[in-house]
């Protein structure tokens, strides 16, 4: 079954999240990033940053909790089981730091028929409390073999 | 972390690569860091049952080393303006990731630089690019 690709443009509700010290370490370890400025407010601070920064690819904690709704949302009609992540796109405007909250809010950017398969873009914007935006993720997830023949 | 020198990089310009050797403990590690639990990256029964051989690894976890290079590079995430990857093969525990990139384009007037990215490991005397087609564009201080 093709995807409901009326649905282009829905947004979802936005997922807030608060930025902890211990979960950028914990992150950064999982990704080997030893650098002091991921691990140290004070380094990070010495280094020029106003407070410990996050890695380059730790939106996708928030990617990971803000998702789900998108990928379950019964009238998109995506079986997981058919799904493979394509493409990961990051756009920043400023690194994540400790103590940032952040609010995910996701939609459906793009469906696109390719041969057999179907290309879901699902595009998030995390913004600060203020509305500015700090990062957009973009996740392509493949849905093979769904494309109406 | 020193960023790369703006007047210096030159077209064809290559990143010091970054190396990883993958192994269960990481992939599960990653699955707590990053909370995705899907048991294909650390499940062996499940994997094996979807029909993938074994686990393998979160496609973001070989991004994050991709993202390593480039961020090393850069002099820090702050230089970093847009980053992606395109996942095209997998990876397994005991194999050895190398993320590599090369300067594809230099602005003067932004002082940005685009890179073109991807990671190589060897399977069986063959070589595979578990990421290709990545690219970032960094603006040097």
């Amino acid at each position: 079954m093709p995807l409901n690709a009326s649905l282009v443009g829905k947004e979802y509700p936005g997922v807030t999240y608060e930025v902890g010290r211990e979960k950028i370490r914990e992150f950064a370890m999982a990704v080997g990033e030893t650098g002091d400025i991921y691990h140290d407010p004070d380094a990070a601070k010495q280094a020029g940053y106003p407070e410990q920064v996050a890695p380059l690819t730790f939106p996708t904690v928030l990617h990971i909790k803000s998702g789900p709704q998108v990928i379950a949302d019964p009238e998109l009609g995506l079986n997981y089981a058919l799904v493979v992540h394509g493409t990961q796109e990051f756009e920043y405007r400023r690194p994540i730091l400790a103590g940032d909250v952040l609010t995910a809010t996701p939609k459906i950017a793009s469906i696109e028929a390719k041969g057999p398969h179907e290309f879901l873009t699902i595009e998030t914007a995390m913004t600060d409390p203020e509305g500015e935006v700090v990062v957009i993720a973009r996740a392509t997830l493949i849905s093979r073999g769904t494309a109406a023949q | 972390m020193k960023a790369a020198d703006f007047e210096k990089v030159q077209v064809g310009d290559e990143l010091p690569e970054r190396s990883n050797t993958v192994d269960r403990e990481q992939l599960v590690r990653y699955a707590g860091a990053s909370g995705d639990f899907n048991p294909i990256h650390w499940n062996p029964d499940f994997a094996q049952m979807v029909g993938l051989g074994g686990v393998i690894a979160h496609g973001m976890h070989t991004m994050a080393l991709v993202a390593k290079a480039v961020g090393d590079w850069a002099g820090g995430p702050q230089n970093v303006r847009k980053l992606t990857v395109q996942f095209r093969k997998e990876v397994r525990p005991e194999e050895t990731v190398v993320a590599k990139g090369r300067v594809v384009d230099k602005d003067e007037a932004t002082r940005t630089v685009k890179l073109e990215l991807w990671a190589e490991l060897t399977r069986d005397g063959e070589t595979f690019k578990p990421i290709k087609n990545g690219e970032a564009l960094v603006e040097l201080p």
